[in-house]
């Protein structure tokens, strides 16, 4: 392995970025078939009702509209808005809860459960059509009572929403040693309360299917989405379609964040298109966007924490309670989420996830998954304990930091044990570049406040809750360039790039002679999709086995060609070489020619490559924040933000390096300014990006990323995932800045300036900001035990 | 009842190209460049003029398509992404973003290289303050922003050499 790298490790530039930069690529929302026609949703007034009736006849008869459809038209098949295959659905739900409770959708039901769920699609010439008949279809509504929080739905007077363990929850359980033993061992015990905020992705590209019904029957769907083949097997299973007939084929994709890993309308489009047997198009507005795709799960959580004198944290006692909405989708999975993504070797932990139902449309996936809820609660929590105790707060945290050789974090059901961890570099260059252990430099006037802090976070290369799954293959054209082709699609992070550098490495070619296609379920090989930071690791060690295979394949016809022998032979940057001087023997463009046209035995060379993964690597973060407040208008400002992350190997570094920035900007929005605010009646009354902030190029300071390579060993060259870790550390870093600056802990995200200029306040009334730790508050009961 | 409204004739250039269009009063020149001419580099992220996906430059200036009605385009010179890059190749902003790696998913890309070349075309040495103020109305969700302004100011460097 220690062979010198010609691409992976290189700043090479992304295959899609000229296409990108010219207006060239093209977009589900840039296609524009001959004879399609425009779909449109209605959608329900309110949040919680029946639908005792709806007549289309008045909408039906208008000049231009194909097709009104309501739920009496679709076939009445549950499914689960996860896209998950039925075994793993559940997740980590009781066996309990039944599974009509998981797989808790219809395309269109009688029942609404949130304002603004579809009741009834049109299908029309034209946009305007389309919206003129939305408005003559007549709805009859039985309005029920409805809840939008998790105390309102868990209150004994809720309305029934949705089943669970119990009514409108499923309480999850998971228990490592023995809490109790843990908490007795204990010399102090804290414990704190944190909530955290909805969150929407916003991906640029609003959701777009557009579906093409061929009169053989079969149908082309091209989508945002991020799982092509969950949503070919979603299509079968409800519309009851042979797969065989289904091609979903994902265009260049405007963001996905996890938003696209959902079932999104995908389904409903291909039945539309069907129902009229014409191409149709459905494409969600910015408003519905921000509105009713799913969102991060706004969550309440409880952490107490038993520690011993010496810093050793001996337990953990954890409860969350997620607004999951109205549907189940990804809840399950990212409750678990929130139980494994510590990196703390306490071996103690009683974790209690409560999903509950509320009428709000379903939280599901988003970048981190879970993990920026509990690391800003954790991180934060840890953070006062260690301030409490008088340790250094990094000390303290490595003190507790899982080791190289212990039992992987991640692991639940699988044995695998963690054999890369770069954190104390992390520590070490992030410390250094923000001055942490420097004397603190004063606020640059009297009216403001000046903070630093830090937050810690680990997170997975691809699902831990069982083995991932990827595949992909590699071709060798007669010319010796590339065609790598997988079902796992570049959302825009930049995975097609880094798939093409493995296996342009590997193969021994020159990037600008690969080309890599994702994906289009008729081409490229099955994949589980493009979710869990799985494509650095998963796909790539994929991409890695074929591209080894074809290097095979292409040096036996070297060896034939040459008259030398194969275990003398390898490649390096498009040539055959001696493998002990690395002397040029031949090219690979001539080798692949000999192949198809000269061999013995003529053959294209092509391999495929499956790659069940044998861990699940964390990948570990640090993010440190040096910070100001405005004491007069509560307003922070971010003077410098550093984000040091061990990803094993960059495949390619300014990749690397744009996914920690994009992660950094969407984490401090998460902290300051994001948040989606609901009336009395569930109706989102910031769903633009006007109210609904998003960071914009003013708002965000200069990120400092650090890439630190501790080498994976069962990663492709070494590499871990990266795409979702750099969002969530942000909001505890900036948390524990804003308490070093007013001596307050902020635990309710986000830190708008109202919140913040009542610390201000706090803090003017208190004159000094540090708190003496009152250790008989902390006391282990000892007479309890 | 049929759907039926008045539509006005209108002339514009885009890219240099001569066009002469029958639009309706409610139309959004983005629309009309997308679906009537077909020209989908220029993207619509909110239809509301918050986002700046839609940014082209109309007679100089950046300008929101989704919300500038195509009437209002009536004698107006257009110029969109399609027609940044000339017979020398890409300009120097769309090297830059495609060097840096300052392009992701890509669909604020259009805007952004619109928005910033109106910047260029007037201050040939910008600020990162004035680059970040330029761009201030396009949304990126990918980059946090940093490649792009890094890539602005160095075809910004570029430019200036170019010049002397």
């Amino acid at each position: 392995m220690e062979k010198n790298l010609n691409v992976v490790g290189k700043r090479v530039q992304r295959v899609d970025a000229i296409d990108k930069a010219t207006g060239a690529a093209k977009y589900t929302s840039d296609m524009y078939l001959p004879g399609m026609l425009i779909a449109k949703l209605l959608r329900s007034p309110y949040a919680h009702a029946n639908i005792k009736s709806i007549n289309t006849e008045k909408a039906k008869a208008l000049e231009g509209v194909k097709a009104v459809v309501t739920w009496e038209d679709v076939p009445r098949v549950r499914y689960s808005t996860a896209g998950y295959p039925k075994e793993t659905i559940p997740g980590l739900v009781p066996p309990t809860v039944p599974m009509t409770e998981l797989e808790d959708h219809y395309l269109l039901d009688n029942k609404v459960r949130y304002y603004g769920e579809a009741v009834a699609a049109v299908v029309a010439v034209d946009e305007k059509t389309a919206n003129k008949a939305l408005e003559l279809i007549d709805v009859e509504y039985e309005v029920l009572d409805a809840a939008f929080t998790i105390d309102e739905a868990l209150a004994e007077d809720a309305p029934f929403i949705h089943g669970g363990t119990s009514k409108n929850v499923i309480q999850t359980e998971i228990i490592k040693g023995d809490t109790e033993q843990g908490f007795k061992e204990a010399d102090y015990i804290f414990e704190d309360f944190y909530t955290t905020q909805g969150q929407q992705h916003t991906c640029m590209e609003s959701s777009c299917s557009v579906a093409n019904y061929e009169p053989s029957g079969k149908i082309t769907l091209w989508s945002t989405t991020q799982v092509p083949y969950h949503i070919r097997r979603g299509i079968s299973e409800v519309l009851g379609i042979p797969m065989s007939k289904i091609r979903v084929i994902k265009p260049t994709l405007g963001g996905g964040f996890g938003e696209r890993q959902m079932v999104q309308n995908e389904i409903l489009t291909v039945f539309l298109a069907q129902y009229v047997k014409k191409p149709v198009r459905l494409e969600i507005s910015r408003e519905e966007n921000i509105a009713l795709t799913t969102r991060r799960h706004p969550s309440q959580i409880r952490i107490k924490s038993g520690v011993k004198k010496d810093g050793t944290i001996v337990a953990f006692d954890i409860e969350t309670k997620t607004n999951a909405g109205a549907y189940t989708g990804h809840s399950p999975y990212v409750t678990k989420a929130m139980f494994t993504k510590v990196p703390y070797r306490v071996p103690n932990v009683t974790y209690r996830g409560n999903i509950v139902y509320t009428n709000l449309s379903d939280s599901g996936a988003f970048r981190g998954y879970g993990n920026p809820q509990i690391s800003f609660a954790r991180e934060c929590h840890l953070d006062r304990i260690a301030k409490e105790l008088g340790r250094d707060p990094i000390e303290f945290r490595l003190q507790n930091f899982v080791r190289v050789g212990e039992r992987n974090p991640l692991s639940m059901n699988q044995d695998w044990i963690l054999e890369s961890c770069g954190i104390k570099e992390c520590f070490e260059k992030g410390a250094k570049a923000i001055g942490y252990y420097e004397p603190r430099k004063p606020a640059s006037s009297k009216n403001k406040l000046r903070g630093m802090g830090f937050a810690v976070s680990m997170h997975v290369s691809g699902t831990s809750a069982e083995p991932d799954f990827s595949s992909a293959q590699v071709k060798i054209n007669e010319d010796g360039t590339l065609i790598v082709l997988i079902g796992s699609p570049d959302l825009g992070q930049g995975s097609d790039t880094s798939h093409g550098q493995v296996a342009a490495e590997i193969v021994g070619v020159k990037m600008e002679n690969v080309k890599v296609y994702s994906a289009d379920t008729d081409f490229t090989s099955f994949d589980m999709g493009s979710y869990a930071s799985r494509q650095s690791y998963v796909g790539g060690n994929a991409v890695r086995k074929a591209a080894e295979k074809a290097k095979a394949q292409l040096l036996e016809f070297a060896a034939e060609m040459t008259g030398q022998d194969v275990r003398n032979l390898d490649t390096a940057d498009g040539w055959v070489i001696r493998r002990e001087n690395g002397r040029k023997i031949a090219t690979i463009e001539d080798v692949a020619h000999f192949s198809v046209y000269n061999a013995r035995d003529r053959k294209f060379i092509n391999a495929t490559a499956s790659y069940q993964a044998l861990n699940c690597p964390p990948s570990f973060a640090v993010h440190f924040v040096d910070l100001e407040i405005d004491k007069e208008t509560g307003e922070i400002e971010i003077l410098k933000f550093v984000a040091a992350h061990d990803v094993g190997k960059a495949v390619n570094p300014a990749i690397v390096e744009a996914q920690i920035e994009g992660s950094v900007a969407q984490g401090m929005g998460f902290s300051l300014t994001e948040d989606m605010i609901y009336d009395k009646n569930g109706r989102m009354l910031n769903p633009n990006f006007t109210d609904y902030k998003v960071p914009r190029a003013k708002d965000m300071p200069k990120v400092e990323s650090i890439i630190v390579e501790d080498p994976e060993p069962s990663g492709p060259f070494g590499a871990k995932g990266v795409g979702e870790i750099g969002i969530a550390p942000a909001p505890g870093a900036i948390a524990n800045a804003i308490y070093e600056a007013t001596g307050v802990w902020m635990k309710d995200l986000p830190f708008t300036k109202e919140k913040v200029l009542k610390a201000v306040e706090q803090y003017e009334a208190r004159g000094a900001k540090e708190l003496p730790f009152k250790e008989k508050e902390h006391e282990a009961e000892k007479s309890g035990r | 009842m049929i759907l039926m409204s008045q539509k006005y004739k209108v002339n514009f250039t885009v890219n240099g190209d001569q066009y002469e269009r029958y639009v309706e009063a409610g139309e959004t020149l983005a629309s009309v460049l997308r679906v009537e001419l077909g020209l989908t580099g220029t993207k619509v992220g909110c239809d509301r003029g918050d986002c700046g996906a839609c940014t082209v430059i109309m007679n100089g200036k950046a300008v929101k398509s989704c919300i500038i009605p195509a009437l209002k385009a009536d004698g107006a010179e257009i110029q969109t992404i399609e027609g940044v890059a000339d017979e020398n190749g890409l300009h120097p902003i769309q090297q830059e973003f495609v060097e840096l790696a300052a392009v992701q998913c890509g669909y604020c890309t259009p805007g952004l290289i619109m928005a910033s070349k109106a910047l260029l075309d007037e201050n040939k040495n910008p600020t990162e303050e004035e680059v970040r103020e330029a761009i201030g109305g396009n949304i990126c969700r990918c980059t946090g922003y940093e490649k792009p302004v890094q890539a602005i100011l160095k075809a910004a460097k570029k430019l200036n050499g170019e010049c002397l």
